[in-house]
């Protein structure tokens, strides 16, 4: 009697903590839906090889009768559900769209929100452009003079004692590192959508050459986005690679990518980014 | 019935995981912090002009790193006065695309009846919307300059995580004729930016390689003023000369150990000509013998921990360049490349080692990691010598002999080969050393 008890209250509980945690009963229901559409499709013209190849019970009744088909059809039905049946999840409606209309969609959705970047990257003075020429420099210091009194200078090597240096310490405070505790589960993301934003967030990354250890740095950001692909918290150093500076030149590069280009209709994957700089 | 739990545990704990994307970054664009670097807020029209002069210092040293791209000041849409007074609208300054914008006040004050300046600045990240880094310096008004390296320094510092090399000197052979048309050759040491130009021997003797101590702002070199070769301390700050002494068959730059309480030289005295690498502690004066062998060592340099030297030797056939214990153990061969190798020098960073090279009769500065690896050549020319290094390690200064006269011009150099650019001097001049940094 009391385990009975104990029992079915332990799985009422659950049941109460499944409702509770909105999670639909199982997904599968959904598979059936799509294959309801084929058996439209096959109602009017199906051969028999084709249901062969499905191999599944509720098929063969159907189209068994229907017998001449043209040799076409087979192929365009045996195209979809392969595409379907590996994709199959709760949220797949929208992945539904053939891949040739996905790739445009994520570039006209950045040219849009980066227009106001572009104007402004115009805009830059042209100097940028200029620093890795080979070019010889002459009088770079046309402001500096050349003094001659010996007693100048014997002056100026005594300056070091009236000099006085103080710190201003900053007015606000700074991001510390956070530990980050819960499980982490990636995603699923093509190559081609990650490929989008590290392009993106790279084109905004400076790192002048030359800098030491420029191969050794490692720093994990992660960031929360908003659908429009603004930032829904300020970034966070998870891992931080033990060059203050060269964090801040990360974080600031987050910031200056601002909006990130989200793939269309995959914000649920992509509103959490784990940014792993190096070099 | 456990089973049973445990599995709807687990199902609920991965149901509720954060979903992430993983975005790996490895190619960052290869350009200059852009920063906007606004003249200091000032009230007084002499405080003003002092502003726009440490402005200029300022701007200078960072257009001349290559490591910043000053934002043309045109497009500044803030005055100093606003900015001081109430911080910087960060909006406008990311329109014009600063990642840095310097802000701060200059005055005039006396203090014990002398007339110093004060700065106060700050450097504020206009991304993150905060400041990085923030000082007030408080000097003798005719330093002016000096306050503009130290700005200069700090930026260059919080930016980049790496010291700067703004407030230094640059010690070198200052080459002049004299009243018959004879060459002289003096002891001349200016800024960093070729400014406040100094000699500091008259020409009367033969002074030859300057080298910096890397701790402190002391010279040692080697003069023939009795004929013999004779090496002198000179301490910078108080102009005091010491005389170490004669050393005959003293055939090479003598160089500083990282303490700065010993040098290391190459000495040919009783080894049937024969040049060998010694050390020699300045206090006791006693010399130690580091390499025993028939082949010619020359040119030793340290490593900025003190542990290793990197020397020259022909023990190989030709030049070429390797690497032995402080106790002159454990000699290891670096180099391999065609050519031949000479005067090789230690980064202070520690991780390169700064050489000259010599292949098909023309000569190279260049570069070689600590390993022996990535060796890249970063000049070439008529003649190139005498290589120093910046204090961090990132610019090399040397002296390029012009192939029509025998005159010297003193050049420099980053670390990846770009930015090449002549020093100004009032005469021509040679053996460029530089200083550490002047705190």
């Amino acid at each position: 009697m009391k385990r009975g008890i104990i029992f079915s209250l332990l799985l009422h509980g659950a049941l109460l903590l499944l409702l509770a945690m909105h999670i639909p009963p199982l997904p599968q229901p959904k598979l059936n839906v799509i294959q309801v559409k084929i058996v439209q499709v096959s109602a009017k013209k199906t051969p028999k090889k084709k249901i062969k190849a499905k191999s599944t019970t509720k098929i063969k009744p159907v189209k068994t009768q229907a017998s001449t088909a043209p040799k076409e059809a087979p192929k365009l039905k045996a195209k979809p559900k392969p595409k379907t049946k590996p994709k199959a999840t709760a949220k797949m409606v929208p992945a539904k769209n053939p891949k040739a209309k996905k790739i445009p969609e994520p570039k006209e959705v950045k040219a849009k929100t980066n227009n106001k970047n572009k104007e402004l990257a115009q805009k830059r003075p042209p100097k940028l452009d200029k620093t890795p020429n080979k070019k010889i420099i002459k009088n770079n210091h046309k402001e500096a003079k050349h003094t001659t009194k010996p007693d100048d200078f014997m002056a100026a090597l005594n300056f070091i004692d009236n000099l006085k240096e103080e710190p201003i310490s900053a007015k606000k405070k700074q991001d510390k590192e956070q530990p980050r505790n819960e499980q982490i589960s990636y995603a699923y993301s093509t190559d081609n959508e990650r490929a989008l934003i590290t392009r993106h967030i790279e084109a905004f990354w400076f790192r002048p050459a030359g800098l030491k250890d420029m191969d050794k740095m490692k720093t994990l950001i992660e960031v929360r986005l908003n659908p429009d692909g603004t930032l829904a918290a300020p970034p966070v150093i998870i891992k931080k690679s033990g060059n203050f500076a060269y964090d801040e030149s990360l974080l600031r590069a987050v910031r200056k990518a601002i909006p990130i280009p989200i793939p269309i209709g995959k914000y649920d994957d992509f509103k959490e980014l784990d940014l792993y700089f190096s070099g | 019935m456990r089973f049973l739990l445990v599995a709807l545990l687990t199902f609920l704990a991965i149901t509720t995981a954060d979903a992430r994307v993983r975005i790996d970054l490895t190619n960052p664009s290869f350009k200059p912090f852009p920063v906007a670097l606004p003249l200091l807020s000032a009230a007084t029209p002499e405080e003003k002009e002092l502003t726009r002069k440490i402005s200029k210092v300022i701007t200078n040293n960072m257009t001349n790193s290559t490591v910043f791209d000053v934002v043309d000041p045109n497009a500044y849409l803030q005055t100093p006065e606003s900015l001081a007074l109430t911080g910087p609208l960060f909006n406008e300054w990311r329109l014009i695309h600063a990642d840095a914008v310097l802000s701060g006040t200059l005055k005039l004050i006396v203090v014990g009846g002398v007339e110093k300046i004060q700065v106060e600045y700050r450097l504020y990240d206009t991304q993150a919307e905060r400041q990085l880094v923030g000082r007030r310096y408080t000097v003798d008004k005719k330093f002016w300059r000096y306050v503009g390296h130290r700005i200069s320094d700090d930026i260059y510092q919080t930016m980049t995580g790496e010291g700067g090399y703004f407030a230094t000197r640059i010690v070198h052979i200052g080459e002049e004729a004299d009243a018959k048309g004879d060459i002289v050759k003096k002891l001349c040491v200016m800024d960093q930016d070729s400014a406040n130009h100094q000699c500091l021997t008259d020409g009367s003797h033969l002074v030859l390689t300057p080298r910096f101590n890397p701790e402190v702002q002391k010279i040692i070199y080697m003069s023939y003023a009795s004929g013999k070769p004779r090496l002198y301390l000179l301490d910078l700050p108080t102009g005091k000369q010491t005389i170490i002494g004669d050393f005959e068959g003293l055939n090479s730059a003598p160089r500083f150990t990282p303490n700065g309480k010993g040098v290391a030289m190459t000495l040919t005295r009783g080894h049937a000509g024969n040049s060998e690498i010694y050390t020699m502690n300045l206090k006791t004066r006693r010399l130690k013998r580091l390499t025993y062998h028939r082949a010619i060592d020359t040119s030793p340099s340290f490593e900025p921990s003190g542990k290793r030297i990197v020397f020259n030797s022909n023990r190989g056939g030709r030049p070429a360049l390797y690497i032995m214990d402080k106790s002159g153990k454990n000699v290891k061969r670096l180099t391999y490349g065609e050519g031949n190798y000479y005067a090789p020098v230690w980064s202070p960073r520690g991780d390169m080692i700064a050489f000259v090279k010599e292949l098909d009769g023309t000569f190279h500065i260049g570069v070689i990691d600590v390993n022996g690896e990535e060796e890249r050549l970063l000049t070439d020319s008529f003649m190139d010598e005498s290589p120093s290094w910046s204090p961090n390690g990132r610019v090399i200064v040397f002296s390029r002999q012009n192939p029509d006269k025998n005159t010297n011009t003193i050049w420099s150099v980053d670390l990846t080969g770009y930015n090449l650019r002549q020093l100004p001097t009032p005469s021509d001049a040679s053996d460029p050393a530089w200083s550490p940094l002047i705190r």
